[in-house]
């Protein structure tokens, strides 16, 4: 109890939970608000053939540490996007562009997400909307409804639960993933799973009940967002069966 | 309609540009000697640094060899236990099954450094650090949970009529298995092995700390790079890992669609 | 209200034809009956109609004008769906309140027409059930309200019944025909089911193989089916082959007076029900090779000679089989079609 007692009276640690959540946060809601978009525009695509659906769930296998790579090689102070800049006579010089790696800002971290779950939230919330869409759309339509009133009165209600499922997977996963914030994150914030490292391989042994200690807490937070997790997966099924369509 | 179709182009195709180019880019990286600032294209091209990867003292091919194995043995793993698992989860009701369910979800949503560090004691005492069995080990556990969630589904959708029906028409067990079971089953053994591939062959933090260092794959060769910013390395890595990753996954297509053809001729 | 005029109406889907030229007019307030097998090109016939599919060519008239390139939402034809369509996450009002409000109507008249029509379906009080938790004839009835209450002129029945028990089925359709005088719109039913059709509609139009063959009263369909198609769908149909000589058909049963041109080569359709049996002795006679008792009508196959044999029904369950009988038809009852090469 003692090691909790010393971890979880660091101000420290809360700090790196509450920039942990943050990073979290704003990489599960962009990343899901940008996906359902595309989702969306998969749908009105007339005729959308094979290739292009496969070359935009690319980043699906593109490993996180690839993705690394491609961040730091675009957004980096000597990136692609700061000599866009001098081009465009935005910046005088490489250190004029915004730190947007190793930055306090997470931007790196986050953008590494961004790339990896929007096709991600794309391609399952597109699943749901192909299931129902055709059907729905036609009833809709038939009764005089509008696009508009189709999508905010019949097809977001009936993504609902997808949308909560996958905001908790995505959520999770920024939440506990380590080796990005370890490779793209700013020296001086560390995220909960990397403070948890941190710990663990300190010389000093002792260390590795602090390291535990994080952990425990990652896991009870974890935890609570699968049991969150699986009502929404069941909520997901009972709409599923009840809609008889 | 029109309108929408096309702003619905516009905003598929812009993704779908945002998804690929940043990967050409990288292609470019690799062929790439010197690129100064604040030029947007490189000022020498060479094949030098793809040269230096697959150079005999690199160790490039030991880590190939060693990741691809595990990425096997860890998918061959993954489905020995996932297929019954699943076959109990998602056809017999019993008790507590619900908490099982959910039980095996737990790895895919904690932490991975988290659920290693824990594993690491275990491992020490079992004296599986450092070996390749013991980092196969801890990839399973990864594998497992999305391997689990995907046959249960499936066998949850095809329900027990189809092995009843070759029961009773008096096949074997090894019959009902081969000719019925794992047909239907195929898609989604095909999913859950190209995911456990995939997972296991990206894997960083799991192998370092299980592997202790000895193991050596393609994840832990690339890290450094990264690190000391040797960013034209690095990007060679990634090429060699998004090609095996996709290769892998055309194989895995590739054979189920032969299996399909010369067995049943018609897609079940 | 409307009538609605269909123009050489076509649609393909790639490559495959899904309907060729059909042109149909259908009159204010009657109810006519789309008749014809799955996969004949029915359900796309309606979609047209409701504008959610378009006719590769041909043009659509609700009251004399052309709505070929109207969206769905300007035209005042409703489909109910064969699957109903309900939608999953809204009550049963909500439901029904869909199009009313999808029309921007008000509130409060919202409420009232909401409440009005589902007394008329009798599901008062259901207003705040979900669809999973109704019966199947309760969410007919819902899909029923949800498109009458915006007071369509034209209602589309997409194999309304076919997902009812035959207990329910009979009761339905008295239900939607009593719903269709009180109300008074066009309704349009598509089925496969000829009874159906006959059942519940003042004129049936056959479509077989993606075409339009025959649009008349049941009866006229069922007793002078036009082209040997209709009459092959119809079933019960023996067809036995002669001549037309003179405004007579001659062939081996007899001579009967028809109405057609002469020829060389036709083809006599006579139904099951047209035959009558005796006892033998008077008149030609057959063989019973074969008997079905199906409790009010008994099915007979009686052998006419080596190539000819009868299938026919009768009220009697008295021959049996190996039993020679006579076979008498009905003078009225044959229709006569040009012989084609591949038949008998």
């Amino acid at each position: 109890m003692r090691y909790y007692r010393e971890v979880l009276g660091e101000t420290s640690f809360f700090i790196s939970l509450l920039y942990t959540v943050y990073v979290a946060l704003v990489a599960t809601v962009v990343s899901n608000l940008l996906g359902i978009v595309g989702a969306f525009a998969m749908l009105g695509l007339k005729r959308e053939s094979k290739w292009p659906k496969f070359f935009y769930q690319l980043p699906l296998v593109v490993p996180h540490l690839v993705v690394v790579i491609l961040v730091f090689h675009l957004f980096s102070q000597t990136g692609l996007f700061s000599r866009l800049a001098w081009r465009l006579r935005l910046v005088a010089e490489a250190n004029d562009f915004p730190l947007l790696v190793f930055d306090p800002g997470a931007v790196g971290v986050i953008l590494v997400y961004l790339y990896k779950q929007i096709p991600f939230v794309s391609m399952i919330v597109f699943g749901t909307l192909g299931s129902i869409s055709k059907s729905f759309a036609e009833v809709a339509y038939n009764l005089g409804a509008s696009r508009a009133m189709l999508i905010s009165q019949v097809f977001l209600p009936l993504l609902r639960p997808t949308i909560l499922s996958v905001f908790l997977m995505t959520f999770t996963f920024s939440f506990g993933a380590f080796e990005v914030p370890f490779l793209l994150g700013s020296p001086a914030w560390n995220m909960l799973p990397v403070k948890a490292y941190v710990y663990y391989t300190n010389v000093d042994l002792t260390y590795r009940a602090q390291a535990m200690v994080v952990n425990v807490m990652i896991t009870v937070i974890s935890i609570g967002l699968v049991v969150a997790y699986s009502h929404a997966a069941h909520l997901r099924q009972r709409m599923g069966n009840g809609g008889d369509i | 309609m029109t309108k929408g179709g096309r702003l619905s182009a516009l905003i598929f195709y812009s993704f779908l540009a945002a998804s690929v180019a940043p990967l050409l880019s990288l292609l470019v990286l690799t062929v790439t000697a010197a690129w100064p600032y604040p030029r947007l294209s490189p000022s020498v091209l060479s094949w030098r640094y793809i040269a230096t990867v697959f150079a005999p003292n690199r160790q490039t091919a030991e880590a190939l060899g060693n990741s691809v194995l595990i990425a096997v043995l860890t998918t061959l793993l993954t489905l020995l236990i996932a297929v019954p698992a699943a076959k109990a989860l998602g056809l017999y009701r019993f008790r507590g099954r619900a908490t099982v369910k959910l039980l095996a979800l737990m790895p895919l949503m904690v932490p991975s450094i988290t659920v290693t560090m824990g594993m690491h004691f275990s491992m020490i005492r079992l004296g599986l650090t450092g070996s390749i069995l013991g980092v196969v080990i801890i990839h399973t556990v990864f594998t497992l949970p999305y391997a689990i969630r995907v046959l249960t589904n499936v066998f949850e959708l095809l329900g027990e009529r189809h092995e009843v029906q070759a029961k009773m028409l008096g096949a074997s067990q090894l019959m009902v298995l081969r000719n019925v079971t794992i047909p239907l089953i195929m898609p989604g053994l095909l999913s859950a092995a190209t995911m456990s591939f995939i997972v296991s062959f990206t894997q960083y933090i799991t192998t370092f700390l299980i592997g202790g260092g000895r193991i050596l794959t393609i994840p832990l060769l690339f890290v450094p790079h990264l690190q000391s910013g040797e960013i034209q390395v690095a990007a060679v890595y990634s090429w060699l890992f998004i090609m095996t990753t996709l290769g892998a996954l055309a194989i895995t297509q590739g054979a189920v669609k032969k299996f399909y053809k010369s067995t049943y001729l018609l897609q079940p | 209200m409307a009538n609605i005029k269909l123009v050489d109406v076509c649609k393909k889907f790639g490559a495959k034809e899904t309907l060729s030229n059909i042109a149909l007019e259908i009159h204010d307030g009657e109810m006519l009956a789309l008749l014809g097998p799955s996969g004949s090109g029915k359900t796309t016939l309606l979609k047209i109609v409701a504008g959610l599919e378009q006719p590769t060519s041909g043009r659509v008239f609700f009251n004399e004008v052309d709505y070929t390139d109207a969206p769905a939402q300007k035209r005042k034809a409703i489909i109910v769906f064969q699957d109903y369509g309900l939608f999953p996450h809204m009550t049963v009002g909500q439901n029904v309140a869909f199009g009313l409000r999808a029309r921007g109507e008000e509130r409060q008249q919202i409420l009232t027409k909401v409440k009005n029509i589902l007394q008329l379906v009798q599901l008062s009080g259901r207003e705040s059930s979900l669809p999973a938790e109704l019966s199947g004839g309760e969410k007919q009835r819902v899909a029923l309200a949800r498109a009458c209450v915006v007071e369509p002129g034209v209602l589309l029945l997409d194999e309304p019944f076919s997902n009812l028990d035959t207990s329910l089925r009979l009761g339905m359709r008295e239900f939607v025909a009593a719903l269709q005088k009180k109300l008074k719109f066009t309704c349009v039913l598509v089925t496969h089911d000829k009874e159906e059709a006959f059942m519940m509609s003042e004129r049936v139009a056959v479509i077989l193989d993606n075409r339009l063959e025959q649009v008349a009263p049941p009866e006229i369909i069922y007793r002078k089916p036009a082209t040997k198609k209709v009459a092959d769908f119809m079933g019960d149909a023996n067809y036995v082959p002669g001549k037309v000589i003179s405004g007579k058909f001659v062939c081996e049963l007899g001579v009967m007076p028809v109405n057609e041109p002469d020829t060389d080569a036709a083809l006599g359709m006579f139904q099951g029900d047209q035959i009558s049996l005796g006892r033998a002795g008077t008149g030609f006679s057959g063989t019973v090779t074969a008997r079905k008792f199906a409790g009010k009508l008994t099915y007979y196959t009686v052998a006419m000679g080596p190539h000819l044999s009868f299938k026919v029904t009768s009220v009697t369950s008295d021959f049996l089989v190996g039993e020679t009988v006579s076979v008498a038809v009905a003078p009225s009852g044959v229709n006569v079609y040009p012989l084609a090469e591949e038949s008998p």
